[in-house]
């Protein structure tokens, strides 16, 4: 790491940390309400989906890491290693899908983005290895 | 595509962190250029020529 690299490392994790404490915040409000009250129309979907924003706030934080890098070969792995979970995380939901159209199971698009981070965590293990 | 940059360090006796500071890159950069892992973009090739006061062409021979 280097000076260029370590204060877009320091604004990525306080942007990650921020999104997650907000995420996890508005998910037990929505939670609390969802259970609590019962709700119907534009409140429903209002409450049920606001947890997603935060997580926009993550992936917006994420792309604001790769633009805010200035060590270009470091940004270079970090975008081959999203391109390679894009792709891993893109056929592990068509085969998901697939399986729940014949009913095998019940898929959960919930999942898609923490599957795509671990995806992405893959994808840089494996990119690190093959670098070496 | 082949480069000089570890014998240009080398004749300043600058470690690879050093030319990663004076390059603004991080280590593995620097690495990964010498070894000719990746080659650099005109920007950074540009910096790197600068650097040590000669053309591109001087440090970094097109293999094709």
């Amino acid at each position: 790491m280097n000076c260029e690299w370590n204060p877009a490392a320091r604004r990525y994790t306080v942007r990650i940390l921020a999104a997650m404490t907000v995420y996890a915040v508005v998910l037990v409000g929505s939670l609390t309400l969802l259970r609590s009250r019962e709700l119907e129309g534009p409140v429903l979907w209002l409450v049920a989906s606001a947890p997603a924003l935060p997580i926009f706030g993550a992936i917006a934080t994420m792309g604001a890491f790769v633009v805010e890098m200035k060590d270009e070969y470091q940004r270079m792995k970090l975008v081959r290693a999203m391109i390679v979970a894009t792709g891993l995380s893109l056929s592990i939901f068509t085969v998901l899908g697939f399986l729940e159209n014949a009913g095998a199971i019940q898929a959960d698009a919930l999942w898609a983005f923490p599957v795509w981070c671990g995806c992405l965590g893959l994808a840089q293990v494996v990119g690190a290895v093959l670098d070496r | 595509m082949k480069n000089r940059l570890k014998v240009l360090r080398a004749e300043r006796d600058w470690s690879q962190a050093d030319l990663a500071a004076r390059l603004e890159v991080s280590r593995q950069t620097v690495n990964a250029l010498e070894t000719g892992k990746y080659d650099p973009s005109l920007p950074l090739a540009f910096k790197i020529a600068r650097l040590f006061g000669q053309s591109i062409e001087a440090i970094f021979q097109d293999e094709a």
